[in-house]
Order: structure tokens, then C-alpha cells, then sequence
């Protein structure tokens, strides 16, 4: 597998069609894995993919530093597939300049797990590879369990429970950086006149800038889980992100990164949407 | 809850649109219809106007309820500004319900030019809703920390 994945990104390279391509590296450990971005056709032998390989590499599909005036090689895995998916639906980037080499891990973190190159090639056809593919495995069970026991606190714990987690929070901004969606140039945790978001650690920055954004990231993200893996202090942020998500599907029956043609469910509206809480 | 329901008197923030809400409100003014005093209302241009981020600094500033009101849809001035905002109200008040604000205190309403009477009964039963909840201390520990 790992050989037809360097074949493809060697051909990309060699006839002209990409001029970077963004992938996995080995880590320090057998565990561990990088990011690589490969611009000559020989060093294709850096690729590697493995159970490991986490990150969500379309993080630096944004990112006007680290891409090139033509087109890039983007390892995608049903992750990065669906964060294309909502990047091309925010107009972030034309899809002609993203040329996606499919790949999928039976199941990611675990050592020995099978890995495959996913047969589409358009974002269409690895659109539907992605929902396929998400359909086997069951990442979000232990998510739904979570969800359930908070729902099942008063108002009041779940304040006190998030204060504690929050508490933690170093505001290193790890999670923005990891996300995909974070692309934002001028953050609202930023700005300062008015300062919306306290800057310090203290708890009610903590507060705001963890509620929002996870509220900014709704409608738009895929749950990859690579903030609260970015989290140096553990906080549960896939618990807020799954919350967010959930109501979203719930409510306007959309799950993000399965169709870049739609619009995005939080730009646009139905005029009959539910609104029994409207007095 | 320290204080008891008897002295307390709640601050509710109401976020209102310029054309529909504040108009109604208005017009519970100049009709001489009471209402409770526990109401500040910040008046925008329209419910789409309003950031979450407004909400959470209200708390921040005090209030033990905040409330945002608009045009009733198909009514807004520009077209479509309040069925933006009820899809994100829809989703913000859901997760603020996940990270522990009482739903009870985050409410939202349609108001028009034309309901002074609605505005001045909504204020009444807020209130009355807001004051049995008591003060919002649980944020408060947050805010002072």
C-alpha cells in the first residue's frame, strides 16, 4: 500500500501536476509520525502511512506560508477529506489546487491495523469513499456516553464540571493551530478593542474562549478530534465539538464534510426551521 | 441562592432590533403599559447583528438573564436577518445549556412595532421567571475568580 502511495505522489511530482506534496513522516518512535511536505520526486521514499498517522493535514491547505502558487498532493484520509470538503464549500481555496490521494485506516491508533488507498479520486468520488468508509467503524460511542452523562447533570454541575476541566487551559491555542477550520487570520480571542475573550488563563477567559470556539466551529466540524489531541491538558474539547455537531444534525439535519456543493448550514437558513424556543 | 427571592431584583439585558422590538417597546411606552424596571435593552440594528459574544459579556457585566428579540420571520428589514439569527440562537443556546447556563436565563422572542402589549406581558413573566431562578451566582463565581 505504502508503495502505491509513493508511486502516486512520484508521478504527481514528476509530470508537473503538484509542486508540493503534504504527508506523513516517521516520527522519533515507531508511534510516532510528522508531517512531511516532499517537493522532489526522489524524496517520495519519506511518505510512510500507518495506524499512527493522525493529524489532520489539511491544516496547512490555508496556511499562504507553506503553500505553493500551484497545485498540492494532500494525503487525505476520510478526515481530510471531509475538511477539504468544508474548506471548498467556505470558498477557502479553488479545489483544482488540491489534488487528493486517498487513503484510509481501518482503524487509526491501533498497531498492525490494515491501511488502503481509497479508490476516488475527485473530491465527489472521495465524498462518498469517506461516508463509506466512517460507516464500518464506531469512534463515536464513547463520545455518545460522555454526552449522555453530562446531559443527565443539572445546569449547575456541568457548570462546575467544565469549570474544573477549563481550569487546565493554558490558552496555548494548540487547538486552533491543529484545526482545519481554525483559519481565521484575525482570531476573536485576538482582538482587543474590544477585548471580547479575556487573554490571561484565568477561568472566565477560559470560559469564553472554549465555548466559542467550539460554537464557531459549528456546522463545520468533522470530528477528527485533532484539538483535543493537540490539548496539552486533556480538556475534553471533542465532548463540545460532538455536543455542537449533534444539534446541528438534529436540528437542520446536516453533517459536515460530505458535500462541498451545499451551503454551509450556519450561512444559510430554511424559513420553516424549528423555533419552539422562541417566545 | 444567598439572597433571598424577596430582595432580589434581577437585571435582564434585552438585545433588541431597531425596527421591530424596540418599536414595540416603544410603543408599550407611550400606550402606559407597565412594565417591570428589571429590563436594560440595548438596541441594534438587527437580531443578526448579534454575536454570541454579546450574550457571554452581559453575564460577564452582571445579568442574571439576557434576552434577544427581533422581527417575527418573514418580517425583518433586511429580508432575512432574524432567520440567521434564530439558526444560530438554535445551536448557541444548546451548547451555552452543555457548558451550564441555565437555559432559563438565555430567552429569545419575536416582538413586533405593533405588540406593546406582548413586550410589556414577556417583561412581566421574564421577571417574575428570572427573580424565582435567583441571582446567578454560579457565573458570578466564574466572573471573579
Amino acid at each position: 500500500m505504502i508503495e502505491q502511495l509513493r508511486q502516486r505522489a512520484r508521478e504527481l511530482l514528476e509530470q508537473g501536476k503538484v509542486a508540493l506534496v503534504i504527508g506523513y513522516g516517521q516520527g522519533v518512535s515507531p508511534r510516532t509520525t510528522f508531517p512531511v511536505f516532499i517537493k522532489k520526486a526522489e524524496e517520495v521514499d519519506r511518505l510512510i502511512f500507518n495506524p499512527f498517522c493522525r493529524n489532520n493535514l489539511a491544516v496547512y491547505l490555508t496556511r499562504k506560508d507553506i503553500m505553493p502558487k500551484g497545485a498540492v498532493g494532500l494525503v487525505a484520509r476520510p478526515e481530510e477529506v471531509r475538511s477539504v470538503a468544508v474548506l471548498v464549500q467556505e470558498q477557502q481555496f479553488d479545489p483544482e489546487r488540491v489534488v487528493l490521494i486517498g487513503v484510509a485506516c481501518a482503524e487509526p491508533g491501533k498497531e498492525g491495523a490494515a491501511c488502503e488507498l481509497l479508490k476516488g479520486r475527485t473530491l465527489k468520488e472521495l465524498e462518498a469513499e469517506a461516508a463509506q468508509g466512517l460507516q464500518g467503524r464506531d469512534p463515536g460511542r464513547d463520545v455518545a456516553e460522555r454526552l449522555r452523562e453530562l446531559e443527565a447533570m443539572t445546569p449547575e454541575e456541568r457548570l462546575a464540571f467544565w469549570e474544573r476541566e477549563f481550569s487546565r487551559c493554558i490558552r496555548c491555542y494548540a487547538c486552533r493551530q491543529a484545526c482545519p477550520m481554525c483559519y481565521c487570520e484575525s482570531c476573536i480571542v485576538e482582538k482587543n478593542q474590544p477585548q471580547w475573550i479575556p487573554s490571561s488563563p484565568r477561568p472566565l477567559g477560559n470560559y469564553f474562549w472554549n465555548v466559542i470556539r467550539a460554537f464557531h466551529l459549528a456546522g463545520r466540524c468533522i470530528g477528527c478530534g485533532a484539538c483535543a489531541r493537540a490539548c496539552p491538558a486533556n480538556i475534553p474539547l471533542d465532548l463540545l465539538n460532538a455536543k455542537v455537531a449533534r444539534e446541528v444534525k438534529e436540528s437542520f439535519g446536516y453533517e459536515a464534510g460530505f458535500d462541498h456543493e451545499v451551503p454551509p448550514p450556519m450561512a444559510s437558513f430554511r424559513t420553516d426551521d424549528k423555533q419552539e424556543f422562541i417566545k | 441562592m444567598a439572597a433571598t427571592t424577596a430582595e432580589f431584583e434581577p437585571k435582564i439585558i434585552a438585545f433588541v432590533c431597531n425596527w421591530c422590538t424596540y418599536a414595540g417597546a416603544d410603543l408599550a411606552g407611550t400606550s402606559r403599559l407597565k412594565y417591570p424596571a428589571n429590563i436594560r435593552a440595548i438596541r441594534l440594528t438587527c437580531t443578526g447583528r448579534i454575536e454570541p459574544m454579546f450574550l457571554l459579556k452581559a453575564f460577564q457585566e452582571g445579568a442574571d438573564a439576557v434576552l434577544v428579540s427581533g422581527c417575527h420571520p418573514g418580517d425583518c428589514h433586511y429580508t432575512s436577518g432574524n432567520y440567521h439569527a434564530r439558526r444560530r440562537w438554535t445551536i448557541f443556546r444548546k451548547l451555552l445549556e452543555f457548558s451550564g447556563i441555565d437555559p432559563r436565563r438565555v430567552l429569545f422572542s419575536w416582538v413586533s412595532a405593533a405588540e406593546g402589549r406582548k413586550w410589556s406581558e414577556l417583561i412581566d413573566e421574564i421577571t417574575a421567571q428570572v427573580r424565582e431562578l435567583g441571582p446567578f451566582t454560579s457565573f458570578e463565581r466564574i466572573v471573579k475568580a
